[in-house]
C-alpha cells in the first residue's frame, strides 16, 4: 500500500487500523455466533423451568426503603 | 430492476422462516416480564448478538454510508477516543449500567418513580417516548428510498389510477414486516430473531464489502479517499472542510454517556440481562470489536465516493445525493444472488432495529404515560395487548410522518439532535444512582431545562433563517450547554430542597447479584 505523503502519519494509521479490526469484527462474529447458540439453548431450558410473578410488569410497587424491588 | 428470480426466492424462504420462528417463540412468551424482558434470561453471546442486528439498522447503515462518503474514515479516530473513554466507564467499572440492572426495572421512567416521584416518571416517559418517536419517525421512509435506489426501482408507479412513489410503497411493505414480528412475541421473540437476523446481515455487510474492494482495488480506493477528502477524510478535528471538530467530539462524548441511562432501548437490553455483570461485560467485548463493523460500512460509502466522485450526479438533488451515492453504486456492481443475500440482510436488519425501538418506545408510553392514569392496573393479557395497539398506531403514524418528510439535515444530525432531549433524563438517573442528595424539585428543573433550551435553539434557528441572519450557536454549543445547565440545576435546587431523600444503595444490591447463582 502507498500512501499520500502530505498526509503525514494519519493516512497508514488509518488505513492499517481500520484493516485491523474489519478482520477482528468477521472473527468475533462468528465468535457471537457459536456462543449465541449455546446461549440460546439455555434460554429455551430457562423459559421452561420458569415460575411466572405476575406483579413483574414494570410497576414501582411500594416496599421496604431499602430495597424497593 | 437490479433484482432477478433468485434473490426474490432468497428474500421469500428467509421470510417465511423468521415467520415461523416467531409464531413458535410467540407460543413461549407467558408472563408480561418475558414479553418486555424476555424473563431477565438472556445470556451474554446471545444479547450481544440480537444487540448488534438490533444496533445496525437500516437507517444506521444508511447514516454510516453517508458518513463514509461526506467524511471518509475520519470517524475512526472519533471511535478510538471514545473507546478509550468509554470502555472502562461502561466495560470495566460497569459505571451506571450495572446498577441500572440491579434495580429491576423494566425501563427508565420505572427508575424514575422508584428514586423520585410518579409524576417525574409520567413527564421524563412522555418527553423520552416523544423524543424517541420523532427520531423514528424518519427509519421507515430513509430506509425505503435506500432500497429503492437499491433494486433500481422507478420513482413512481402507477396504483390504482394514481402516480404513486415506490419509496411510499416499500416503507409499507417495511412497516407491514415491523408490525408482523414485533406483535408476535415482544422482546422475546427479538431477542431470538435478532440474534439469526445479524448472521444473515453480518454475512451480507462483509460479503459486499470484500466484492467492492476485490472490484475497486484496495490502493485505488485508499488513493481517490486521500485526494477528494484530504486530511479531513482522515482526521476529525483538523478543521478543514465539513470535518466534526473537538466541541462535536466533546458533545457527543457526555451525551453517549447520558443516553446509557435515559435510551429506552439500550436499557431495555440492560434490563433483559441475566446479571448485572453480563450488561457490562456485552458493552465491553461489544465496544471493543464493534468498531470494525462500523468502518466496513464505511467503506460502502467510501467506495461509493471512489468510484462515483465526490460530487451531485446529473439528475440527482444535492441535499439527498450523500445518502443516496451508495445504494446507487451498490445497484451498479452487486450481481444477483449476492444481491438477494444484501436484500435480506437489509431487510432483516431494518425489522431488528426498528421492532427493538418500537417495542421499547410502546412499552414506555404503556408503562409510562397510560398505566399511572388507570384507575386499576391492567391484567397481564390486557398489558400485552395495550403494547401491542401501541405499536400499530405508531406503525400508522411513521406512515404518515414517512410520507410528509423532506430532509432538512444530514441524517446523523437529526438522529442525534433528537436523542439531545432523551439525555436530559440520563442526568436525574446518573445522579439518583450515585447521590443520595439528588432530590425530585432538582429532578424537574434539569429535564425542564434539557428539553426547553434545545427546542429554543431550533425555533431561534427558524427565526434567522426566515431573516437571512447567520445563527451565531453551534448545535453542539447548546447541546453541551444544556446538558452543564441542567446539572447545575440539579445540584443547586436538591441542596436548597427540604425533600426528604428516596435514594438506595444499588452497589451493595449489584455485589449481592453478581454473586448470586443463576438468573439475578
Amino acid at each position: 500500500m502507498q500512501f499520500s505523503p502530505e498526509l503525514g502519519f494519519w493516512s497508514p494509521f488509518i488505513f492499517w487500523y481500520c484493516a485491523i479490526n474489519a478482520i477482528a469484527s468477521v472473527l468475533f462474529t462468528l465468535v457471537v455466533i457459536v456462543g449465541g447458540f449455546y446461549d440460546l439453548k439455555y434460554l429455551f431450558r430457562a423459559l421452561k423451568e420458569e415460575t411466572i410473578d405476575e406483579t413483574d410488569d414494570g410497576r414501582a410497587l411500594p416496599t421496604s426503603h431499602d430495597h424497593p424491588l | 430492476m437490479n433484482i432477478t428470480g433468485i434473490d426474490w426466492l432468497i428474500l421469500g424462504v428467509s421470510f417465511v422462516f423468521f415467520l415461523a420462528l416467531a409464531i413458535y417463540l410467540n407460543s413461549l412468551c407467558k408472563s408480561v416480564a418475558d414479553y418486555l424482558v424476555s424473563g431477565r434470561k438472556v445470556r451474554l453471546w446471545l444479547g450481544m448478538g440480537a444487540g448488534i442486528a438490533g444496533e445496525i439498522g437500516l437507517v444506521s447503515i444508511v447514516g454510516m454510508c453517508e458518513q463514509g462518503y461526506l467524511r471518509g474514515f475520519s470517524f475512526v479516530l472519533i471511535g478510538i477516543l471514545s473507546m478509550a473513554i468509554l470502555v472502562p466507564l461502561f466495560g470495566i467499572f460497569g459505571f451506571g449500567i450495572q446498577r441500572f440492572r440491579a434495580t429491576k426495572a423494566m425501563s427508565v421512567s420505572q427508575y424514575v418513580e422508584m428514586r423520585y416521584s410518579r409524576g417525574l416518571r409520567i413527564l421524563t416517559g412522555f418527553l423520552n417516548s416523544s423524543a424517541g418517536i420523532l427520531q423514528m419517525c424518519i427509519f421507515p421512509i430513509v430506509g425505503a428510498d435506500f432500497i429503492r435506489v437499491l433494486i433500481g426501482a422507478p420513482e413512481k408507479v402507477a396504483l390504482l389510477g394514481m402516480q404513486t412513489p415506490v419509496s411510499w410503497i416499500i416503507m409499507g411493505i417495511l412497516l407491514a414486516c415491523t408490525v408482523i414480528f414485533s406483535l408476535l412475541g415482544g422482546y422475546l421473540a427479538l431477542i431470538v430473531s435478532n440474534f439469526l437476523h445479524m448472521i444473515i446481515t453480518m454475512a451480507a455487510v462483509f460479503a459486499v464489502v470484500f466484492y467492492m474492494v476485490d472490484l475497486i482495488g484496495l490502493q485505488t480506493m485508499w488513493t481517490k479517499l486521500e485526494e477528494t477528502r484530504g486530511l479531513a477524510g482522515l482526521y476529525p478535528f483538523s478543521g478543514e472542510g465539513d470535518s466534526y471538530g473537538f466541541v462535536w467530539f466533546a458533545w457527543m462524548m457526555i451525551m453517549s454517556i447520558l443516553l446509557q441511562f435515559s435510551y429506552g432501548p439500550y436499557l431495555q437490553k440492560y434490563a433483559a440481562m441475566d446479571k448485572p455483570r453480563t450488561a457490562s461485560l456485552s458493552y465491553l467485548i461489544g465496544s471493543l470489536f464493534g468498531n470494525g463493523r462500523t468502518f466496513v460500512i464505511m467503506a460502502w460509502g467510501v467506495g461509493a465516493l471512489a468510484v462515483l466522485g465526490p460530487v451531485a450526479a446529473a439528475g440527482h438533488a444535492e441535499n439527498t445525493w450523500p445518502s443516496m451515492v451508495t445504494p446507487l453504486y451498490l445497484s451498479q456492481i452487486v450481481p444477483p444472488v449476492l444481491m438477494g443475500l444484501l436484500l435480506t440482510g437489509l431487510l432483516w436488519a431494518d425489522i431488528s432495529n426498528t421492532d427493538q425501538y418500537l417495542l421499547s418506545w410502546s412499552t414506555s408510553i404503556v408503562n409510562d404515560c397510560i398505566c399511572p392514569f388507570l384507575k386499576k392496573h391492567p391484567s397481564p393479557a390486557l398489558h400485552i395487548r395495550m403494547v401491542r395497539l401501541t405499536i400499530v398506531a405508531l406503525c400508522v403514524v411513521f406512515f404518515f410522518f414517512g410520507i410528509l418528510y423532506e430532509p432538512t439535515t444530514s441524517l446523523w444530525d437529526y438522529l442525534w439532535l433528537c436523542a439531545n432531549i432523551i439525555g436530559g433524563t440520563g442526568v436525574i438517573v446518573v445522579f439518583g444512582m450515585y447521590w443520595q442528595g439528588a432530590k425530585t424539585a432538582g429532578a424537574y428543573a434539569a429535564v425542564l431545562v434539557s428539553v426547553v433550551l434545545p427546542l429554543t435553539d431550533l425555533a431561534a434557528r427558524r427565526i434567522y433563517l426566515a431573516q437571512d441572519w447567520p445563527f451565531p450557536i453551534r448545535p453542539e454549543v447548546t447541546g453541551l450547554g444544556t446538558y452543564a445547565i441542567a446539572i447545575a440545576l440539579l445540584i443547586t435546587i436538591s441542596l436548597l430542597s427540604s425533600e426528604k431523600s428516596k435514594y438506595w444503595d444499588l452497589g451493595k444490591i449489584v455485589r449481592e447479584l453478581n454473586q448470586a447463582k443463576g438468573t439475578a
